[in-house]
Formats: structure tokens, sequence, C-alpha cells
């Protein structure tokens, strides 16, 4: 288990300076001073490989989160449009079908096929005087 | 090591400090001062508005069957500056469309962008076009309204054309049918796709509400094939049939023949657009003496056992009337009157009444003024104002002759009567179903009495004895009592005067006499049968007797028949 690294900051003395780098030319005419901590003020620690880790992995989901739901965002605004579409579609289709069944159903359409098949108009409406009744009644 | 130049140091700097403060002030004017306006641009060229179409409510029958409904359908046109091989294509194109290929020629070489090749076409047959991807040849949706059923209710449910001119109830109900369009905000990119998370606002339609109408699409339907029959057999110029509920005022049915079909409206005669039940006029005949007879008992002080003594001609002034049948004098009751179709009896009725009393009896039925229906153009007829008439109109218009109705006016006379005297106004909408199906009912037609009840119960005696063993006798229904009335007008001649052998035959009555359902109007016009009891009355008997068995009228017990001095 690691502890934390502000907390091993404290217990762990604080590293030596590093070595100022090997000049590739000659040196200056005056020497770059070495810094050196002054006491009483602690030095800025170096940011840890695990924190850098950590950061990049919650910037990489971070962005992947955003992405990922921007991708679902646009889908459900194609499908939401598809759906519309569809619904525009069928209820033209409805529309379609009654138009067709009343089409279809039409007396004249109707009267014209059963004609074409040798059906013949009704007869007269009988009236079938109902036994011991007036003859009629109030409908 | 040498050292660069200061001056051309200072040169490149003070470039360099021009160039990017340039872009720098640049920036500052697109980015700060015009940002809103190049903002709004850029949205623009991306945001599209498309308006939305309401869809067109359907006109129904009573039973919610469609009369009129819109549907998808698309127009074939031609880009003529992508076509490749006119005759091939116009081949190719007239086999489908069923034209012959010449008819496409000119609008696949005309000097254009665009030409209409057909409009409103099925969209299978619009799929087939698309799959033979011609090039030039596009089709875009557009709505067509359909009448299924043909001519059905044509001159009644009427039509609206390209350039809004309308008839019928779809004029008559433009807004409610109509509806509101809407508007869509979309940001399209420059291929024309959906940028999604783009503007998207939409206002959607508001859809057209139905019309839910009082006809009876079977009744009408027989009316119409009746008529048709009457008006061929009769060798007729044309007629008008109306079927409605004398107590509810909803009609049922109204037939005009000639007729057409409004899904082929613009190669139809135009003269077969009105509705001749509600726009024109006729003079009534006979069918008018139910007025004057229920004036005389209102007014008039008399009685169905009073007795006329008519003589076989009366002249007032110049002017000579006679009766359709030749006979001595003779005594007639009121109900003789009627039964017999006596001209002269009714003036000697309308002498009882006077001018004042038979004004105001034409006027309580409701002659003169419209129905209250609000057909685009209804008329309401011409009744001359009383100071106007002359000395022989109190008898002329006792008879019917003298003042114009409309065939509605006249059914709506009868239906008074069968009513008890109380005039419905007549109704063809029964209400609006808006577009969530929530039906909103019509207001009850209004009512106001006419007559009294005794005084209707009188006349439908009087009636039944017309089809019992006067005029009417052809509209005889076996098992009903029917009482009605024929009539037979002369046709004014706007030169002056009557046309020689030129007749309006009508026949009005209702069923069962005692408790009446059904009021049935046929009127033929110029029928070479001349007279309404052998023109018109057997095609009221025809519809009538189609009525009973849709609406499943039973027969009711007879009413007694006036008194008569004829056959005591």
């Amino acid at each position: 288990m690691s502890l934390p690294a502000r907390k091993a900051d404290v217990s762990v003395p604080a590293p030596a300076p590093r070595r100022p780098a090997a000049p590739r030319r000659a040196p200056a005419r005056t020497p770059a001073p070495v810094s050196r901590p002054t006491p009483g003020r602690r030095r800025r620690p170096a940011f840890h490989p695990g924190f850098l880790f950590f950061s990049t992995a919650v910037v990489t989901v971070l962005v992947t989160v955003v992405v990922v739901l921007n991708v679902l965002l646009a889908q459900q605004a194609f499908q939401v449009r598809t759906l519309r579409q569809s619904i525009t579609e069928l209820q033209g289709n409805g529309v379609a079908l009654t138009e067709r069944v009343a089409a279809l159903s039409a007396p004249g359409r109707v009267q014209a096929w059963a004609l074409a098949h040798g059906m013949v108009t009704p007869p007269d409406v009988f009236v079938l005087p109902v036994q011991g009744g007036t003859g009629g009644g109030h409908p | 090591m040498r050292r660069p130049p200061g001056a051309r140091l200072l040169t490149l700097l003070v470039a360099f400090v021009f160039a990017f403060g340039g872009i720098t002030v640049r920036l500052g004017f697109l980015q700060l001062r015009d940002q809103r306006a190049y903002a709004a641009q850029g949205l623009a060229q991306r945001v599209h508005t498309i308006t939305l179409p309401a869809a067109r409510g359907m006109i129904v029958d009573r039973d919610g069957v469609p009369l009129a409904i819109t549907v998808q359908a698309r127009d074939v046109y031609a880009d003529p500056r992508y076509v490749e091989d006119p005759s091939a294509t116009a081949d190719a194109l007239a086999t489908l469309l069923d034209v012959k290929p010449r008819t496409l020629i000119p609008a696949l070489i005309h000097n254009g962008s665009f030409a209409y090749l057909a409009r409103g076409v099925d969209v299978g047959l619009a799929a087939k076009i698309d799959a033979l991807s011609l090039p030039g040849i596009l089709t875009t949706p557009v709505p067509k309204r359909e009448y299924p059923a043909g001519d059905l209710a044509a001159q009644t449910v009427g039509f609206r054309n390209m350039a809004g001119q309308g008839y019928g109830l779809e004029q008559q109900f433009q807004t409610l049918l109509a509806g509101k369009s809407g508007r869509e905000r979309v940001e399209l990119s420059p291929g024309g796709q959906l940028i999604p998370e783009g503007v998207q606002v939409v206002n959607a339609p508001v859809p057209g509400s139905t019309l839910v109408t009082t006809i009876d699409r079977q009744i009408q339907f027989q009316a119409q094939e009746y008529l048709k029959q009457a008006v061929k057999a009769n060798h007729a110029k044309g007629g008008t049939i109306i079927v409605m509920d004398p107590k509810s005022g909803d009609i049922y049915a109204m037939a005009n023949y000639p007729t057409f079909d409004p899904n082929a409206f613009s190669t139809a005669n135009k003269d077969f657009y009105r509705n001749r039940a509600l726009t024109d006029m006729f003079e009534p005949g006979s069918v008018n003496k139910i007025i004057t007879a229920a004036a005389g008992l209102e007014v008039g002080g008399v009685t169905m056992t009073d007795r006329f003594s008519v003589p076989a001609s009366r002249t007032i002034g110049t002017f000579t009337i006679h009766d359709s049948e030749v006979h001595q004098i003779e005594a007639m009751t009121l109900g003789d009157i009627i039964t017999k179709s006596s001209n002269i009896g009714a003036t000697e009725v309308a002498d009882k009444v006077g001018a004042g009393g038979l004004a105001t009896y034409l006027a309580r039925f409701g002659f003169g003024r419209t129905t209250g229906l609000g057909f685009p153009g209804e008329i309401p007829g011409e009744i001359p104002a009383t100071p106007d008439w002359t000395a022989t109109s109190l008898s002329t218009i006792s008879y019917g002759q003298g003042i114009s109705v409309t065939p509605m006016q006249m059914a709506s006379v009868y239906a008074t009567v069968a009513n008890d005297g109380t005039l419905v106004q007549p109704r063809l909408v029964l209400g609006t179903k808006d577009p969530n199906g929530v039906f909103h009912p019509a207001a009850e037609s209004p009512t106001h009495p006419v007559t009294s009840r005794s005084t209707a119960d009188s006349l439908t005696q009087m009636l039944s004895s017309v089809v019992s063993g006067g005029t009417g006798v052809n509209a005889q229904i076996p098992g009903y009592q029917v009482a009605g009335k024929t009539g037979t007008a002369l046709i004014p001649n706007p030169a002056g005067g009557y046309y020689k052998n030129a007749y309006v035959a009508s026949f009005i009555g209702f069923l069962p006499a005692s408790a009446p359902r059904v009021v049935v109007a046929a009127i033929i016009d110029r029928p070479t049968t001349v007279y309404g009891g052998v023109a018109a009355a057997p095609l009221f008997q025809q519809v009538a007797r189609y009525a009973i068995h849709r609406l499943g009228i039973a027969p009711a017990a007879p009413v007694p028949l006036p008194p008569s001095a004829l056959h005591p």
C-alpha cells in the first residue's frame, strides 16, 4: 500500500539538489547560480507519475464519456427523426387504407360488383302483421 | 560571427507587427463587432424552415365512412435539361401514365427546368416511375383530395380547386377542414443532411377536424340511382331528391341529377356543380296548397267539414283558372280540395285567408329566407312583398304559382307538418371530430312553431287522403300509410309568362303518416310525362321504400281520412 505523496514528502528528507546539467558548450562566463533550498520554504514537488497517470485516465474517461454521449445524442436525434418519418408514413398508409376501404365499400362499386356476379335487386319490403297486434306500432 | 543588421530586423519586426496587428484588428472586427451578423449569416445558411402542411380533415357520412379524404400522392415532373432521350422517355412513361407518348413530348423538350407530366398520381405508380430511373424524371409528394364514392353526394360534399375556389361543404367548412400548417426549423449540412443536436424546432401542424355529416351513404346512393332512372324514364332535364328526418332536421340524402364526379371535376360540366336543392328555385305548384290549407285552418276560419262550391273554372280579371281535371260545379271540403288538388278550391280557401294571412304563413313556413344551413350559394327564393301582389297573386300563390322556392324549403314545409306543426331547421352536419378523435356534436337545430298540432294533424289526414285516393296513388307503399302531395307547376319564362308544355313535377311526403320518420321530396324538371303524380310519385315511392328498409321504419297505426263531400 503506498502512502500519499504529500505525506511521503513530509517524512522523507528533502532530496539533494540536482546537479545542473553538464553544458554542451563551454560554460558561460558566470556559472548559473545553483538553486538551493532555503530553510523554511518547501520545494514544490514534481508531478508524481501516479498523479499523471490518474489525471490522464480521468481526462481520457471524461473525453470518452463526452464523445460517447455526443454519439448517443446524435444517434438519438437520427432515431427520433427516423421514427417521426415512420409515424408520418404509417399515418399516410392508414389514411390510404381508410380511403381504399371506403372506395371498395362504396355502394356504387358494391352494386356493380353484385350485378356483375348475377345478383339481383332485392324484392319489395314485406310487412308481416303481428298476430293480435294492430298491424303496426310506434318504433 | 556577424551580427544581424539591426535595420533589417527592425523592418521585419515592424512588418510582423503590422501584419499581426492587421490580423488582430480583422479578427476583432469579425469576432467582436460583426460577430452576431456573421453568426446569424452562418446559421441562416444551415438552418432551414420547412412548412409542415396540415392534413385536411375528412368529410364523413353519419356512420363515419369517408366521403372526402386526403391521401398522399405524387406529382411527376420533368427537368428537361437532364432528359437524354425524350422519345424513349415518353414511351416508357406513357405506358405507366396511360397517355399517348406524343402528349408527353412537349414537356420533355420544354425550354426550362420544370414541367409537370402528371399530377396526383398514385404512390404505387410513382414508385414504378422512380424505379425506371429515367434521367430528368422526378416525383414529389403532394396531398390529394379523394372522393372514394365518386359522384356520391357530389354537390353536397363539393370540392376545392387549385385556385382555392370551392363548392359545397368543402368550401363552407374550409377553415375547420384545413387545420393549421406547422413549421419545422432544422439545421442541415450543405448536402442536406440533418445536423444532430443542431437547431431543431418543431411547431407541429394542427390537422383539420373531421366533418361528420348527416348524410347516409346508402340512402344517398339509392336516391341518386332512382333519380337517374326517373329522369331518364321520364325524358326529363334533371331532378332533385331530398330525404330528411322531420324530427331532427337531419338530411339523409340530397341528390341532384345530372351530377359529376368530384375526382374529375375539371372535366365536368360546371352547371352540374350546383346543389340545386339549395341553389335553384322553382315555382312549387300544387305542393304549395298545403300552406294555403294550413293558413285556412289557422286564420281563415276554415274547418275540415266546410263545403266549398268549386266551379269548373274561375275568372279573376282577365285571368281564368282551371283545375287539371274538368268537372262540373262540385261541393268540396278542404280535404277534397287537397286530395283532388283543385286549383279553384285553393283560390277559394285563399279568399278566406286573405293576402296578409297567406303571406304570413308563407313566411312562417320559411319561404323568402334561407333555411339556415349556411350552404354556399343557397338562395332564399322569391316571395313578392304583399304590397306588390297583383289582383291575381292571392289566387295563383294559393296553388303555388307566382312564388319561387328551393326544393329544400319545400321539403322543410312537409317536415314541419310531419313534426306536429313545428319547423325544425334542416341540418347537414352532425358534429365535428377534432384531431384527437373527440366528437363534438353540433347544436340541436333551432325550432319554431308554425301551426298548431291539431292543424298539423288535419293536414296529415288530407295528405294521407291524397295518397290513398287522390292524385298521389302512385306513392302508395303496401303496409304503410303515406302522406304527401303532388305538384305540377308551370315554369316561368324570363321573357314573361310561362313556357308552354314545360313543367316541374313533384311529390313531397312523409311516412308513416301517424308517426313520421322520414320526409322525401322528389322533384323532376320538365318530364315528358308532365304530372307530379306520374313522374315524381313513383320516384318518391322507390326512395321511401328504401328508406323504410334502411332506417328500419315499422308501420304505424293509420290516421283517419278527412271528411269528404265527394265521398261522404
